[in-house]
């Protein structure tokens, strides 16, 4: 029963990447699309750059992140026992806004900080290494606290807490920047896939990879979890080393994916939910491949979507998973099977 | 008897430009006889839309055009000389008293607008210390004789009123509403609402300076000065249109999968016609930008003969670290990348933006020394650089 | 005190309570000395507040000692790693466990967690653990169900063979019978008592439930508000007073003759009885609600017969004796003598 399950959403899996790198606002046969993936070679030069210097780039990044995102959420919503959890309730995607917002509102906009060399960084790279260390800054923030506290609920609500005065912090940078700064901001939290190549692209891949390995590694931990504290105590789980070590995945996964991505939503809460229900399961051995393919197939999807195919134009990425999100999460909580598991 | 003089000496002017310039029809003039006083022509503009001047006997009017559509507005500015008697008829116009002796200007054109004008002393509040370029203006800054208030939400509004400036200049933008300023207008503080925006020609943002030589009666001076500038831009107009080969360009910098591309409506393309280039999106009407997928430029981009306007970046090298896909480009390969960062100086200000809006010939020059050097030999780029 | 060979449990002096900050700590409840031998039941009994729920999570390993020493079979707790605990001790607290989407099946198989592999992959002895756990708590009907879809007395079931798949010496159960209706509760202290004689299992109840407690109990271990604990036979602790004392509250007091807490003051008109079996078993409660006292030498004395399978109330009073056919007619009769 569950092979078929499988199968199925594998079988979706390489349709939906063939559609993403198939559709576009430049109208390339689909017949091409095949040639130009198999061989490399087509009769056009600018398709094939469109190929695999565009497109393929940013199916790939929208397979990683979906994986990344859905089993951060995972975890999260496991360790919290809330539904409504996701990977940046902790404030980790809010912490590498900070840090964006630091390095882009307070000295010019976006591409005069592509230039400065005394950090000896350039080019976006210098957005990365914002992005991540505020996330960072926050991560270490949130584990401290979470060392010296019992009780999981107060470390949620702490973690909300500060990403909520983080937010603040930055609209307040906001408010006293220039127009042409707050615009590029703006665009960087709508979240995008499309600018991550090359050198970014493996570096990208290799942090998400080590986050879901710690992550698939911990799966007995979040069984134990689901049972509470107390239970998970009496049954050989040193609870607060086990909270360490999901905080500190999810930051990881959560953290890298908003630095080279932006902030994006929605698909860390709704892909469990929708794990959970199709596979009826609750054992995170399962779980987490599960959440990697549907949480893969679903960003394709809402990429396929935000490319508005044939268009000229580009949807953000953020508000296409909201729109497909929201809803996806309103139908398990509160739709007829009431398949939500919490 | 001074008042009699000064107001006939505020009425010779006009009539003397009336008789040396053509005259242009301007929107919605004052009729005589419901002001009481006897309108005497109007400034010729030629290329900008979004302002008129109208000189009367006693005082002038200028019209300023702003928002698009239904927010679409006309704001009116009584131009006063000091002491003169504030004509009747005028109920919703400011009253602005002229020569303007203390000009808060809020964005590096006025700047501009006002040295041109060659009354830069008359600025007594900046919005910004930081994107100047004029010397007059540093100087002034550091003699601690100009007031630094604010910009847009951060604008203070007691600092304004305890100046009690003779006017507050706005850039406005499409949306922009008067209701903003209330405030300030209502204890006597004039704000006029720029809307340079509106030019879809250089020349046409350039002659706003004949604006500033109402608010500070140097309409003589400013006049000739343009009047070379137009004559000059023109020439260079038609060389450039006439030059038999038109190499292809594209312009800026994609983000993130968003290429803004300026489009038909926009100066920066009217630029690229009059330096003799083919560009892609030169007849798409539209807003002055338009964004696009990088997917849709980017194919035009790897044809294309020359890179410009690509922001805040100086070498080759800072280009690629942002995208090396971007080392794909034909122009990247052929070295035919120039920026318009070339005359920066050490607080960051970029003088293209501040000089170079009131020279537009000298952008242009540099354009068609760019693209055809051979009809430009011996033109050194002022706004422009290579980037290597 | 019980010797050592077979505890598996016992503490020394052991003072349990919370640290209230730098240097301060309230205690609850010590120094107590106990011990827990193998195989048996022990309830541990007590008013609110007395500090049940903090000595299971004490001894459990949940909450640290503010002194004393706690010894697993053996050895020191404080020496002892969680997951070594966790093959000594296992629990079934009060902690909602409805979340998760768990079926039954996967909430037993939890138990194993000291003992399966790297992943929580089960392996054969661990699903024959779970299949032993599921047999004896016989919950095998509803192995595939969602957990929250199970009523109490379900849940509770399904929660003991968790414990029982976790396969330790001493199991601990804090309140297991909160929340379930009388049959439930009957069927899952009389579930405990035959687990321990089974499988040779320590349990350790907390409850409330006095009744109950004193019919399954090997032992009782009895904590007062004052933080002392009196541990024995539930007989002996009984004949002794510590019951009462435990339980002395304003005038509720501990009737050791009938294990109970009587609801009545004693009455002021003495009736004798006499008869025997379930009858007037209950016609003496009758009267005694009706603010009698049950007295060897009444000026009143009743006597219940079984006639021709009818039952029959004669009362004695004044030198008369008239026969009533139920215990109603019976109280409506001597309504008067009831002032």
């Amino acid at each position: 029963m569950s092979k078929l399950k499988v199968s199925l959403l594998v079988f979706l899996l390489l349709a939906a990447f063939l559609l993403d790198v198939a559709l576009g606002s430049v109208h390339i046969p689909v017949r091409e699309v095949l040639r130009v993936l198999f061989t490399s070679d087509s009769g056009n030069d600018t398709w094939i750059y469109i190929i695999e210097k565009i497109r393929l780039p940013k199916a790939l990044t929208a397979i990683i992140v979906g994986c990344g995102l859905s089993v951060s959420g995972l975890q999260m919503q496991t360790l919290f026992r809330n539904p409504l959890a996701g990977p940046s309730v902790l404030g980790i995607t809010a912490g590498a806004s900070l840090g964006v917002a630091l390095v882009m509102l307070s000295a010019g906009s976006i591409t005069s900080l592509y230039t400065i060399k005394a950090l000896g960084v350039s080019g976006s790279w210098l957005i990365i290494l914002a992005s991540s260390m505020g996330a960072g800054m926050i991560m270490v923030v949130i584990v401290s606290i979470s060392s010296s506290l019992k009780d999981n609920v107060i470390v949620l609500i702490v973690g909300v807490m500060i990403g909520n005065i983080t937010l603040s912090l930055i609209s307040i940078w906001q408010y006293f920047s220039a127009p042409e700064q707050i615009k590029d901001y703006l665009i960087w939290t709508f979240g995008s896939l499309g600018g991550v190549t090359g050198n970014q692209l493996f570096i990208l891949a290799l942090v998400v990879f080590a986050g879901l390995l710690i992550s698939f590694l911990s799966s007995k931990l979040l069984d134990a979890l689901l049972l509470g504290d107390n239970y998970a105590r009496s049954m050989g789980l040193t609870v607060k080393r086990a909270r360490l070590l999901i905080i500190g995945s999810t930051s990881i996964l959560a953290g890298g994916i908003t630095a080279f991505c932006g902030p994006i939503g929605f698909i860390g809460i709704a892909v469990p939910h929708l794990a959970r229900a199709l596979f009826n399961t609750s054992n995170h051995r399962i779980l987490i491949p599960a959440c990697c393919l549907i949480g893969t197939v679903l960003m394709l999807i809402c990429d396929i979507v935000s490319q508005l195919p044939g268009s000229q134009t580009v949807l953000p990425i953020n508000v296409i998973t909201a729109l497909v999100g929201s809803p996806v999460v309103i139908w398990i909580i509160a739709g007829p099977k009431k398949l939500r598991g919490f | 008897m001074m008042k009699k003089i000064n107001s006939s000496l505020a009425g010779i002017y006009p009539c003397f430009m009336i008789f040396l310039l053509l005259t242009v029809s301007c929107r919605e003039p004052a009729s005589p006889k419901k002001h009481g006083s006897a309108k005497t022509g109007s400034a010729e503009i030629k290329y900008a839309k979004g302002f008129s001047i109208d000189y009367y006997d006693t005082y002038k009017l200028v019209n300023i055009y702003s928002g698009t559509g239904s927010h679409a507005d006309t704001t009116q500015y009584v131009l006063l000389p000091r002491g003169g008697r504030a004509p009747e008829g005028y109920r919703k116009a400011q009253l602005i008293e002229i020569p303007v002796r203390g000009l808060v200007a809020t964005s590096s054109m006025h700047v501009a607008l006002a040295e041109f004008a060659e009354s830069a002393g008359a600025i007594t509040g900046l919005g910004s210390f930081q994107y100047i370029t004029s010397v007059t203006v540093r100087h002034q800054i550091a003699a601690g004789k100009i007031k630094e208030v604010g910009i847009d939400g951060t604008m203070s509004n007691e600092m304004l009123i305890a100046m009690k400036p003779d006017l507050v200049m706005v850039t406005g933008n499409p949306d922009a509403q008067f209701s903003k300023y209330a405030t300030l207008t209502e204890a006597g503080v004039p704000v006029m609402l720029n809307s340079e925006w509106l030019e879809t020609t250089p020349l046409g943002r350039a002659e706003w300076v004949k604006l500033m030589a109402a608010l500070m009666n140097k309409e003589d001076l400013v006049n000739k000065k343009f009047k070379t500038i137009e004559t000059d831009y023109n020439y260079l107009a038609e060389m450039g249109r006439k030059a038999k080969d038109k190499p292809s360009l594209v312009s800026g910098m994609p983000y993130k999968g968003t290429w803004y591309v300026p489009d038909g409506d926009s100066y920066m393309v009217q630029f690229f016609n009059d330096a003799g280039a083919s560009y892609k999106w030169a007849n798409v009407k539209g807003k002055g930008s338009l964004a696009l997928n990088f997917e849709t430029v980017a194919p035009e981009a790897l044809k294309a003969d020359f890179w410009l306007n690509l922001g805040d970046v100086s070498s080759k090298k800072e280009v690629e670290a942002i995208d090396n896909r971007y080392a794909d480009f034909k122009p990247f390969k052929n070295g035919h990348v120039y920026n318009n960062n070339k005359k920066m100086n050490d607080l960051g200000a970029n003088d293209f933006w501040e000089s170079g809006a009131v020279y537009p010939q000298l952008v242009l020059a540099d354009l068609i020394s760019i693209l055809h050097p051979d009809l430009l030999p011996n033109h050194q780029l002022v706004y422009y650089k290579q980037l290597n | 005190m019980m010797g050592r060979q077979n505890s598996v449990l016992w503490t020394k002096d052991l003072c349990i309570g919370y640290p209230l900050g730098k240097n301060r700590s309230k205690i609850i409840a010590g120094p107590l000395n106990v011990d827990l031998c193998a195989g048996q039941v022990i309830c541990l009994l007590g008013p609110n507040g007395c500090g049940k729920s903090t000595l299971i999570r004490t001894i459990a390993g949940l909450q640290d000692p503010l002194s004393g020493d706690v010894a697993l079979g053996g050895d020191d707790l404080k020496e002892l790693k969680p997951t070594q605990i966790a093959k000594k001790i296992s629990l079934v607290l009060t902690d909602s466990v409805r979340s998760g989407n768990l079926d039954v099946y996967s909430l037993i198989s939890l138990g194993r967690y000291p003992y399966s592999g790297w992943l929580g992959v089960l392996s054969q002895q661990d699903k024959e653990a779970i299949d032993y756990a599921i047999n004896m708590t016989h919950i095998s009907s509803f192995i595939n169900r969602k957990v929250d879809t199970l009523s109490d007395g379900e849940c509770q079931k399904v929660m003991l063979a968790r414990a029982l798949a976790q396969d330790t010496p001493l199991i601990i159960l804090d309140e297991p019978t909160a929340h379930l209706d009388l049959p439930s509760r009957v069927q899952l202290m009389r579930l405990l008592n035959q687990l321990s004689r089974k499988t040779g299992k320590t349990i350790l109840i907390s409850t409330h439930e006095l009744d109950l407690a004193l019919q399954v109990a090997d032992q009782i271990w009895l904590m007062s508000n004052d933080g002392h604990l009196a541990a024995g036979l539930p007989e002996e602790l009984v004949l002794n007073g510590s019951f009462q004392q435990a339980f002395d509250k304003d005038g509720i007091e501990f009737d050791i003759s009938t294990g109970t807490f009587p609801l009545h003051p004693l009455g002021n008109k003495p009736i004798t009885v006499a008869g025997s079996g379930a009858v007037t078993f209950w016609t003496k409660k009758a009267l005694v609600r009706s603010g009698f006292r049950i007295s060897a030498d009444a000026a009143v004395s009743l006597t219940i017969s079984n006639e021709n399978g009818r039952n029959h109330w004669t009362l004695r009073r004044g030198g008369k004796d008239i026969v009533y056919y139920s215990i109603n007619e019976l109280l409506n009769a001597i309504q008067d003598m009831i002032t």
